[in-house]
């Protein structure tokens, strides 16, 4: 009977523990995440402005209208295309930059930093750094290639492609990705290559069949977190906008609608148009694309993912 | 658990002096002014504070209505606010943003109701339903005639083009030719130097002048709510989606590096239209007298109806629920007819609001002569532009942009310009009568 | 055999090594495109034909820089909410990895479920209705949201601190458990020395959040209390209302050199522990 009593109030221990040391989460989460998202959601069936006029429930009103508006389903397709660019140059990028550091290599620790390193700098900052850079009549890139003899005149990098100019960032800032496959990488037995070269396979044979099935759970997690962020991508198109901006007014002048991404069209509705319910509801389709998308990849494209489990049947 | 304790005492007086620095500043009544630094520099600011230790302290806030928006949603926006265009208070007045000023106008010793140039300070006299009538909200904080031309007179003779006269205004139709012959490309064709260039979204004040040139109306409707889809109004639309389409203007295919005032100063463009005030940004340039020329704001026909406007001038109102209406109004006769509205008189940022003040604008040299005595010229043809009061100004050049660089790019034509344009603007004019209710 | 397997690792060694350092070149144009932009004169940035370096190195816009903006303050702001921010983001994220790593209750893998999926909702979703709820109640410009929003913690390092956690041999507490020790103090003096590299790698992630963070000060707080991320992203205007790209870059250089320093100064333990933490993803 003590045996049992003792599980007992060791269950509650550590559930009580469990609950304390979880408790600063726990208030962040209510406050912050619960709330927000819940009030947000309310207030999304109503018609509320940033004009203390008139509320009144409309029900899906604005989610019927949505679907109706081709502005912003150009939003969501524009942020979709995004974010599979996105994800693809990063992964790949990342991918190639951790092979090439993976074996010996002199001065390995200087670039794994160097390539790691723009991937810390403040988005803001990198807007403006490309922003620069890309510029057509005196933007440095331009400048450099005419004269390298390269371009006549300067190209206007940001005019002719502004979904391009976002994307280097992409391939800039790959640095996370490259950290990603670093350590998935290190988690491959050497051996096993050692073996398989042994008996005659090639690298690419090494590649395709140890190393690609071993780090598949990587590739997975990397593309599933590289969904979710770049859906989110908020001030890209703003600072990377082929309209001139005046002054310091940098959020009033809308980007074109190529880069207008979902939470770039929903801060502009909200705060410029003051449509407060309806830049809400976009917000939430945002939310349930996403978590829909994230459940659905999860169940469905893990196929390929090659686990530990499996190789025990 | 002590280590526990320790980090919440930590984390509390962190908190705390976080906290602590959320209070205001004690003695002097603070009167927040959102304004651009442009339009309220620091000097002057500090230079008041100095003059009114005890009384008024005035805090700067940065020029920003989406925030001053959801700021009067929480009652605390700041007093004084610096309005872009005039024409804006039919927008924001239905709102429940704008304080009436009549009352403190009446007693104002520097503010006389009779000094009040009403020409330019029509926009701030609104009555729900026209400008002009009714209670004042503000004041302009001087008014121009934007259509006036500035030119680089040294591009025009490289060009074998003559000088415009300053007395009879061109064509819109000359004017675009001319800006044909500036217009500079290099082999490739990307265009180096543009033949003109204006303000953001200022087409539309200038469409309006066009229309009215030609009694047509912006509108189908007494309560503008429907775009006019008459063609004679849509071939003013195509006469300022040309510019864009032909690259005479800085578009998404040839950008130029910054707005029109900044790229004419960088001699990168030969004709704006931006009136009067630019040229108190030109006088600090070496060689102005010699280089820059002006000429009146165009007209449809030569010799034929002139309709000129001032975009509702750019003005201050006032917070309809601020707690410090008197001190606000001290501040705003200052900047009026006070000490910095006299300076700004003398510099020739623009035609003061009281008449008053009209002698101080500086002529004494041949580009401010003519500059001010076109600009009073102008004056005499001043209209509101058509706005319509269910969209800010700002909602304008969002509906533009979207199409015209379709247009640009050659992905559609011009009556599909016209028809996606007029389209988005009816649209947004209807949202504007739903948020109040119709 | 051609080439033993020596001189073949040896000239994919030199292949690679010559391909990083293009790419490494090729990287540092966009920083030497900032640096060199800083240096030149404002029509330098304006007039054609442009030329890649200023006619003369225009340190003087680095004073302007500090002096235009009122860089200080800014500055003072950005360093109070980062520090806002960050000590509750660690501290809660090592709590609740440790919650997940030693406390193993029935509901741990669903309570966990739900942390990882606050990494799948937008942040706009809930800094959009805070904004509203703020401005209906009149809360705005309140820093202490970032100590909530640093209670939240940040479900990636809460992540990493229970792999950290897990690796460490459970006789450490429980020889402390039977010396009488109570669970906080076994967490302070046992387990969280233990845990350095994960409070290093927490620190640096939250100090490049919150210094990065653009949309919560530009929504809840007013230019007094704004922060270096919305003052670069603003840009630099002159009275002119030009966009004063020369200044506006070494502001930048200014603004990215905190997190640089901290960032190279700690990189190899960061990375390691980035990688040790990883792994067992």
């Amino acid at each position: 009977m003590s045996t049992a009593t003792t599980r007992f109030s060791l269950e509650r221990h550590k559930r009580t523990s469990f609950y304390l040391f979880l408790l600063p989460w726990i208030i962040g989460f209510l406050f912050m995440q619960v709330t927000p998202i819940i009030w947000g959601f309310l207030i999304s069936l109503t018609n509320r402005s940033a004009f203390p006029i008139a509320v009144r429930f409309v029900g899906l009103k604005n989610y019927l209208e949505l679907f109706r508006d081709k502005a912003v389903l150009g939003s969501y397709w524009v942020s979709f295309v995004y974010t599979i660019a996105n994800t693809l140059i990063g992964v790949i990028t990342g991918f190639l930059f951790a092979l090439m550091l993976d074996r010996n290599l002199p001065g390995r620790g200087f670039f794994r930093t160097i390539l790691y390193f723009p991937y810390m700098i403040p988005m803001v900052a990198v807007g403006w750094i490309f922003r620069i850079f890309l510029e057509r009549d005196t933007g440095f890139l331009n400048i450099v290639l005419m004269r390298l003899g390269i371009l006549e005149s300067g190209i206007p990098f940001i005019q002719q492609s502004p979904m391009g100019s976002i994307l280097i960032l992409s391939f800039w800032q790959a640095g996370w990705s490259m950290i990603i496959f670093l350590g998935a990488l290190s988690t491959v037995p050497r051996e096993l290559y050692e073996v398989a070269t042994i008996d005659g396979a090639g690298y690419g044979r090494r590649v395709r069949h140890i190393m690609l099935p071993l780090i598949s759970p990587f590739i997975f997690f990397q593309l599933v977190m590289s969904f979710i962020y770049a859906m989110q991508a908020f001030i890209q198109p703003y600072i990377l906008n082929p309209r001139p901006i005046r002054g310091n007014w940098l959020m009033t002048n809308t980007p074109p609608e190529e880069t207008f991404f979902v939470m770039s069209r929903a801060y502009y509705i909200i705060t410029s148009q003051n449509k407060f319910s309806y830049g809400l509801a976009m917000l939430w389709v945002l939310f349930a694309v996403v978590l829909l998308g994230t459940i659905l990849f999860v169940k469905f494209g893990g196929f390929w993912v090659y686990t530990e489990a499996e190789e025990r049947k | 658990m002590k280590a526990l304790m320790r980090t919440l005492l930590l984390v509390t007086v962190a908190s705390l002096l976080a906290l602590a620095g959320c209070g205001g500043p004690k003695g002097p009544v603070t009167v927040k002014f959102m304004s651009s630094d442009a339009d309220l520099p620091a000097a002057w600011v500090e230079m008041f504070n100095k003059e009114n230790p005890d009384q008024i302290t005035i805090v700067r806030t940065e020029p920003d209505w989406a925030k001053t928006i959801a700021e009067a949603a929480a009652g605390n926006a700041s007093d004084l606010l610096n309005m872009g265009q005039g024409t804006d208070i039919a927008y924001y007045q239905p709102r429940g943003i704008l304080k009436d000023l009549t009352p403190y106008f009446k007693k104002s010793k520097v503010i006389k109701m009779d000094d009040i140039d009403l020409l330019g300070n029509r926009e701030y006299q609104y009555d729900g339903k026209e400008f002009g009538k009714g209670p004042w909200y503000g004041l302009s904080k001087d008014y121009n005639n934007i259509g006036a031309i500035t030119y680089n007179k040294e591009m025009f003779a490289a060009a074998g083009l003559p000088m415009l006269s300053e007395t009879e205004p061109i064509t819109y139709d000359e004017l675009y030719e001319l800006a044909q012959k500036l217009t500079k490309k290099d082999k490739s064709g990307t265009v180096t130097t543009w033949g003109y260039d204006l303000g953001s979204g200022w087409w539309n004040f200038l469409a309006s002048d066009m229309a009215a040139m030609q009694g047509l109306s912006l509108y189908t409707d007494a309560t503008r709510s429907v775009m006019n889809n008459d063609p004679a109004v849509r071939d003013i639309w195509k006469y300022w989606a040309r510019w864009f389409a032909e690259g005479l203007i800085p578009n998404v295919l040839n950008p130029a590096p910054s707005w029109a005032g900044a790229n004419f100063q960088s001699d990168r463009v030969a004709i704006v239209q931006l009136g009067y005030w630019y040229g108190a940004q030109l006088r600090t340039n070496p060689g102005f007298e010699a280089k820059y020329g002006w000429a009146p704001t165009p007209t449809v026909v030569k010799g034929g109806v002139r309709v000129t406007d001032t975009l509702g001038a750019t003005g201050v109102v006032m917070y309809a629920k601020t707690k410090v209406p008197d001190q606000a109004f001290k501040v705003f006769e200052w900047y009026m007819g006070g000490a910095y509205g006299q300076e700004r008189a003398k510099t020739g940022w623009g035609i003061p609001p009281l008449k008053s003040l009209i002698p101080l604008l500086p002529e004494e040299n041949s580009f401010d002569k003519a500059r001010k005595a076109i600009a009073l010229d102008d004056a005499k043809y001043f209209q509101p532009w058509q706005a319509s009061p269910w969209i800010p100004a700002s909602a304008w050049t969002g509906a533009w942009n979207g199409p015209v660089e379709s247009l640009t790019k050659g992905q559609i034509t011009m009556d599909q310009f016209v028809d996606e344009y007029l389209a988005s603007m009816n649209k947004l004019i209807a949202d504007g009568k739903a948020q109040l209710g119709q | 055999m051609a080439l033993t397997i020596h001189n073949r690792d040896r000239l994919s060694a030199a292949f690679r090594f010559v391909i990083l350092i293009a790419i490494v070149l090729i990287f540092f144009l966009p920083l030497v495109s900032m640096f060199v932009t800083s240096l030149k004169r404002m029509d330098e940035l304006y007039r054609v034909p442009a030329r890649v370096f200023p006619e003369q190195a225009l340190w003087k816009n680095y004073l302007e820089a500090w002096t235009l903006v009122r860089f200080g303050k800014y500055l003072v702001n950005s360093i109070i909410l980062t520090l806002l921010y960050a000590l509750p983001a660690i501290m809660s994220s090592c709590f609740a990895g440790y919650a997940f790593s030693r406390f193993q209750v029935r509901e741990s893998r669903a309570v966990f479920l739900v942390v990882l999926s606050t990494m799948m909702v937008p942040a706009m979703v809930t800094i959009m209705p805070l904004y509203m709820i703020m401005a209906k109640l009149g809360f705005a410009n309140q820093r202490i949201l970032w100590f909530f929003w640093g209670l939240a913690g940040i479900p990636f390092i809460i992540f990493l601190f229970r792999q950290f956690f897990s690796t460490i041999p459970i006789s450490f507490e429980e020889s402390a458990r039977m010396d009488g020790a109570g669970r906080f103090q076994i967490f302070f003096r046992i387990m969280f020395p233990l845990v350095q590299t994960g409070v290093i790698v927490a620190a640096i992630f939250a100090f490049q959040w919150s210094w990065s963070e653009f949309l919560m000060p530009v929504l809840f707080l007013t230019d007094e209390k704004s922060t270096l991320a919305v003052k670069i992203a603003m840009g630099y205007s002159d009275m002119k209302e030009n966009v004063l790209y020369n200044i506006g870059m070494a502001g930048i250089v200014y603004y990215t050199l905190p997190i640089v320093i901290v960032f190279f100064s700690l990189q190899r333990r960061f990375v390691a522990g980035l990688l040790a933490g990883g792994l067992k993803g």
